[in-house]
């Protein structure tokens, strides 16, 4: 996947997302609804022609091969075909599926991480399940049966022109009216209800969490029900607007039947003369083909029919491809932007302060300090003083104040993919993926073995509960760490840190939740050189052996 | 024919459907209408045909008879459409409004179920789940059987054969659709589980999206989601090219009948029919009678099969909304035991007082054999380790439980509804997570307390030691606080319902374990603004014994064998 999506998502750039496997999807469809088309039409031209050839006793002349064939490839191509159609727009369906949630991926990584977990969960599965839905759907919901609808309009143009030259007009007139006018006036009608209903139900929804989320208080302050009824307004207007959705689209449905009526009745009038005896076919005119011609008509009315509905889904779609936008990121620094980062052998901080967002900036404490390569440092000081928000910046994780000095240059930390790589970082919170142990484990390190896995297990005295484990290091871990205790997540946590074999080691609160022997054993591996790092900082409420070989610095 | 049994899922939809069941009648008759004009449509249309091919004659009659005949059905169409939508709307949006009140009604007790923004869900797209189901696939039901019944009948007279065909072939149809059908339904359900499941996927590797960043494993993240994606797709075509067989197998009998008829009516008119050569068993009138009829006979049917997902969306949301309302407060009232004749000395009497109160739901014991009381202004500090009761205690107090045994007293006398008002406005309420609604921090200190002035909120603010970081905010009390609050810490957002409990004039305050998500050192400093705030007040607080709440007076021990009182020397600062 070399290609990267264009920052933002439209609907063209849905068509040319795979345009073959759309192509032969379209083309299939095509022919099964002409087929459909053209069974009816070919069947009524055959009867009628047999039952004239029969009528003027030409009926042993009459060549009903070709006819009786004809029909039969039309019944074939047109399930086939409908059978075709259905499988591949599916199989567009799930690729289309497919990239859209990579791109969203992509977006998800590109935000930067101090805003990453604004998105609440809730509005982000809205939008990955609801919204994608609405929006794969759009080639086949709202393309496609205009395209059928278009190609059945050209093959009844050629028909008529074939029967009678002044027959185009009409349906030349009808095929504008019904791909053209009555889908602009619909969509004019019915675009504005399904945008404001898209909003009225993002706006229901945020009300129905703020409301119910102070439930209990507002029961028992006896103001229940004065915010319970905003919310039935809320819904009233929605019914409203659905209901005025409807009638457009049941309308739109009763104006394509008219149309389609009315072209029938100006292709009769145009091939009928007016005499003595009643009315009669003009000398000029073909019956058989007439007959061909108006039951093409019929059956390019059932054609028509499904674009009623795609007014809907156009509006829809346009708006869920809106709300996926807004989770697009044009890349503020390129990759390429960030310069060479020299290895550090000393890191240097001056007046350092990390911050989740400006506001809080003011309270936190400014950090200075020299740390140089083999040093231990140990950040202390009395909760909510800042010290994760600090070793959190100096991971790159935050934004921060004040300057970094790598070896003397200076540089910029936050987001730097080569510090990142440089660094091994042990977050507050203990992050357990929903995959095998060991897969949680190779975050770490891609490369490492089973013995080395093992080895680290054994180390942060994990090994006997691995080993009890059902399926051992294959063994699946449920989403979050749920059955896990919070000691073992952190533990798998602390592994995956280690196994990195970075240079410079950021750990926070490292020996929370563990025994004395675990702790005892993890302090002589951060010593031992296999794991042992260049630069340690890090923070912890218990003493430990290594402190002993630490600088201590309190926060105040 | 036999009924079949009933899923509860089905059950709970035909009870829905119950409530429009006039609308849904006049559907039907509609359908009927529908039915006759497309035979009267096709009687007419034939004849002008046969009469333009023969004689070259346009009988406006018979015009006039299908052009009618062609109105009619649109309109109807129409009409029939905007019923069933309304039927449709109605029964989705009072269904929500059942849903909303239910929810309000269990209270604390809807978060069994799901939280809230999983209950929202099913609020509102699953109960918009629905319309499909009510709005096509119920009337298509009635079509389905009575439109071929009404074409075979009208085709019986003018030919045996193409009779036969259409009577031989309805049959197969309905036997393929139900074999395939049902193949159908199991990929469809499987299908909902695996695209669940890839939601799963994403999200999981969302919410760790940090760490990953920080073991630079994001890229192969991306490869995961792409091979979960690609496996998805290839697995759920393999399903799909089987279930569209239901879709072609109808396009088949419906092409293929078509076909038949076209073939043996053509050859039938040349008389040129294997078994009668030389004889006609149709007329041409006849003729396109039965090819129009033909594609309408199956038209219902295909509309059915693509209306089939409709029905099973519609199970699936059933399920969800039917477990809600079947959620209720157990119902063993033990209403005889409340009448308690010794209600005469008030002053006495302590404020609140159990009396062997024990409470158990669904087999389940919730709250074992408390007796108890609480005069006014004790402090109540009640322990006991997890799942003992002490939530489903102060859903008792609150009110949101009543069907209990044993005795719960307020001032001697036990809660009546309609005393229930009164005694929630006594009460003040501080959760875990405080409850905080979109809106200012004044918007939210007046939440349900009605305006108050600037002097009473900076008072109240002032004593639960919210004024210093409440006045370092830019817009002071007006500033927005969001669902996930405002770089505010759990224990200032604590302390900003302590100074909501103080606007509200409360004197009872119940508090659930306010400090179990704040660090030790904060949770600290809380409880010691409690003290302060709630002196004089009659408090009930559950506290985990990592915080023990020093200022109580009385402790309970709350076991599954029941309360053991003890009396508690306050330490107060006070």
């Amino acid at each position: 996947m070399s290609k990267r999506k264009p920052p933002l998502l439209t609907f063209k750039s849905l068509l040319l997302e795979n345009p073959f496997g759309l192509l032969v999807a379209t083309l299939i469809g095509i022919v099964a609804s002409l087929a459909a088309v053209a069974l009816l039409g070919i069947s009524g031209w055959f009867l009628s022609a047999a039952g004239l050839a029969a009528a003027s006793g030409a009926a042993l002349s009459f060549n009903y091969f070709t006819p009786g064939a004809l029909v039969r490839l039309m019944a074939i191509l047109r399930t086939a075909g409908r059978y075709g159609e259905q499988v591949f727009s599916h199989d567009h369906l799930l690729g289309l599926l497919r990239s859209l949630r990579l791109w969203i991926w992509d977006q998800r990584v590109k935000t930067p991480l101090n805003s990453v977990y604004r998105q609440t969960r809730g509005d982000l599965l809205q939008r990955l399940v609801g919204d994608l839905d609405m929006i794969i759907k759009w080639p086949l919901a709202v393309i496609m049966p205009w395209l059928y609808g278009l190609l059945g309009c050209l093959a009844l143009l050629a028909l008529a022109s074939f029967v009678e030259w002044q027959l185009a007009a009409p349906v030349l007139v009808y095929s504008v009216l019904q791909l053209g006018l009555v889908l602009w006036l619909a969509n004019r009608k019915a675009l504005p209800s399904v945008y404001r209903m898209q909003a009225l139900s993002v706006h229901r929804r945020s009300r129905f969490m703020s409301v119910f989320s102070a439930l209990i208080t507002l029961t028992i302050r006896g103001h229940w029900q004065h915010y319970s009824d905003r919310l039935a307004v809320l819904d009233t207007r929605q019914k409203t607007l659905q209901q005025g959705l409807q009638r457009v689209i049941s309308m739109q449905k009763l104006i394509s039947q008219g149309l389609s009526g009315a072209l029938i009745v100006a292709v009769l009038a145009l091939c009928l003369v007016w005499t003595e005896q009643g009315v009669v076919l003009a000398a000029e005119v073909e019956a058989t083909w007439l007959v061909a011609l108006v039951l093409a008509v019929l059956g390019v009315n059932e054609l028509m029919q499904p674009l009623a509905n795609s007014v809907l889904s156009q509006g829809q779609s346009k708006v869920g491809l809106k709300r996926l936008n807004q989770l697009a990121v044009n890349q503020p620094t390129d990759t390429l932007e960030f310069g060479p980062l020299p290895s550090a052998e000393t890191l240097e901080l001056r007046k350092f302060v990390g911050f989740h967002d400006h506001l809080s900036l003011l309270h936190l404490p400014k950090l200075s300090l020299q740390i140089q390569a083999g040093q231990r440092l140990r950040l202390t000081g009395p909760s909510g003083v800042g010290k994760s928000t600090c070793l959190a910046a100096l991971a790159g994780d935050l934004p921060y104040r004040g300057e970094v000095l790598l070896n003397g240059h200076c540089v910029s930390l936050t987001d730097h993919p080569k510090w990142r790589s440089q660094i091994a970082y042990l977050a507050q919170q203990s992050v357990i993926f929903q995959q095998s142990l060991a897969s949680n484990l190779r975050l770490g390190n891609r490369q490492a073995s089973d013995e080395q896995l093992w080895e680290i297990l054994q180390l942060l005295g994990l090994k006997e509960w691995a080993e009890a484990l059902p399926n051992g290091l294959d063994t699946l871990l449920g989403a979050q760490g749920r059955d896990i205790s919070g000691g073992q997540a952190r533990r798998i946590c602390l592994a995956r840190v280690m196994l990195r074999g970075a240079q410079v080691m950021i750990l926070d609160e490292p020996f929370d939740g563990l025994d004395s022997t675990s702790i005892q054993r993890i302090c002589d591996a951060l010593e031992r050189y296999t794991f042992r790092p260049k630069l340690l900082i890090y923070v912890s409420h218990i003493d430990t052996p290594l402190d002993l070989q630490s600088r201590h610095l309190e926060l105040i | 024919m036999r009924k079949p049994v009933k899923t509860p899922e089905q059950q709970f939809l035909f009870d829905l459907q119950q409530a429009e069941k006039g609308r849904f009648q006049a559907v039907k008759w509609l359908g009927v209408l529908i039915a006759l004009a497309i035979v009267a449509q096709a009687l007419g249309l034939a004849t002008v045909f046969a009469e333009l091919v023969l004689e070259g004659r346009f009988p406006l009659e018979a015009a006039a008879l299908a052009g009618g005949a062609f109105v009619l059905k649109a309109v109807l169409q129409f009409c029939r459409e905007q019923i069933c939508a309304t039927a449709s709307r109605n029964i989705r949006f009072s269904l929500r409004q059942r849903l909303i009140d239910h929810l309000t009604f269990l209270g604390p007790k809807r978060l069994e179920l799901d939280e809230d923004a999983g209950l929202s869900t099913r609020v509102y797209e699953q109960v918009d789940a629905l319309d499909d189901y009510f709005s096509r696939y119920v009337p298509q039901v009635f079509l389905v059987t009575f439109v071929p019944l009404t074409i075979l009948f009208s085709v019986l007279p003018v030919s045996w054969i193409a009779f036969a065909i259409f009577a031989f072939t309805a049959p197969l149809v309905v036997f393929f659709m139900i074999l395939v059908g049902h193949k159908a339904a199991n990929a469809n359900r499987k299908q909902f589980q695996v695209l669940s499941l890839l939601s799963n996927q994403f999200m999981d590797l969302n919410q760790g999206l940090a760490e990953l960043k920080r073991l630079e494993q994001t890229d192969s993240a991306r490869e995961r989601l792409a091979l979960t994606a690609s496996e998805y797709q290839r697995t759920t075509m393999g399903v799909l090219r089987l279930a569209f067989l239901s879709t072609a197998t109808l396009e088949l009998f419906s092409s293929v009948a078509i076909a038949m008829v076209a073939l043996y009516l053509g050859l039938g008119l040349l008389e040129q029919l294997p078994w009668q050569v030389g004889v006609a068993p149709v007329s041409l009138l006849a003729a396109f009678y039965l090819l129009l009829l033909a594609p309408e006979f199956y038209l219902p049917l295909r509309q059915l099969g693509n209306d089939y997902h409709a029905k099973q969306k519609a199970e699936a949301a059933a399920t969800q909304i039917a477990e809600v309302l079947a959620l209720t407060h157990a119902d063993s009232c033990d209403l005889a035991a409340t009448n308690d004749p010794a209600a005469s000395a008030a002053q006495a009497l302590p404020l609140i007082e159990f009396k062997a109160l024990h409470w158990s739901n669904g087999g389940r014991v919730r709250l074992a054999n408390l007796s108890a009381q609480i005069n006014p202004r004790d402090r109540v500090w009640l322990r006991g380790h997890s799942g003992v009761g002490k939530s489903s205690l102060m859903a008792i107090l609150l009110g949101f439980e009543q069907h209990f045994q044993g005795q719960f007293l307020i001032e001697g006398q036990p809660l009546r509804p309609t005393e229930m008002a009164a005694w929630r406005r006594r009460l003040a309420w501080l959760p875990q997570t405080p409850e905080w609604v979109q809106g200012t921090i004044r918007q939210n200190l007046e939440l349900g307390v009605g305006h108050c002035t600037d002097d009473a909120l900076r008072n109240a603010l002032i004593k639960a030691q919210c004024w210093d970081f409440v006045g370092s905010l830019r817009f002071g009390w007006d500033t927005a606080i969001s669902e996930a609050g405002t770089g505010l810490s759990g224990g200032q957002m604590q302390r900003l319902s302590i100074a909501r409990a103080l606007l509200s004039q409360a004197d009872i305050w119940l508090l659930d374990e306010p400090c179990s998500s704040l660090d030790s050192e904060t949770a600290e400093q809380v409880l010691n603004t409690l003290d302060e705030a709630s002196y004089g007040k009659t408090v009930l607080i559950i506290s985990h014994d990592t915080h023990p709440v020093i200022w109580a007076n009385q402790q309970w021990l709350m076991t599954e064998e029941g309360v053991h009182v003890e009396a508690q020397t306050p330490i107060t600062y006070v």
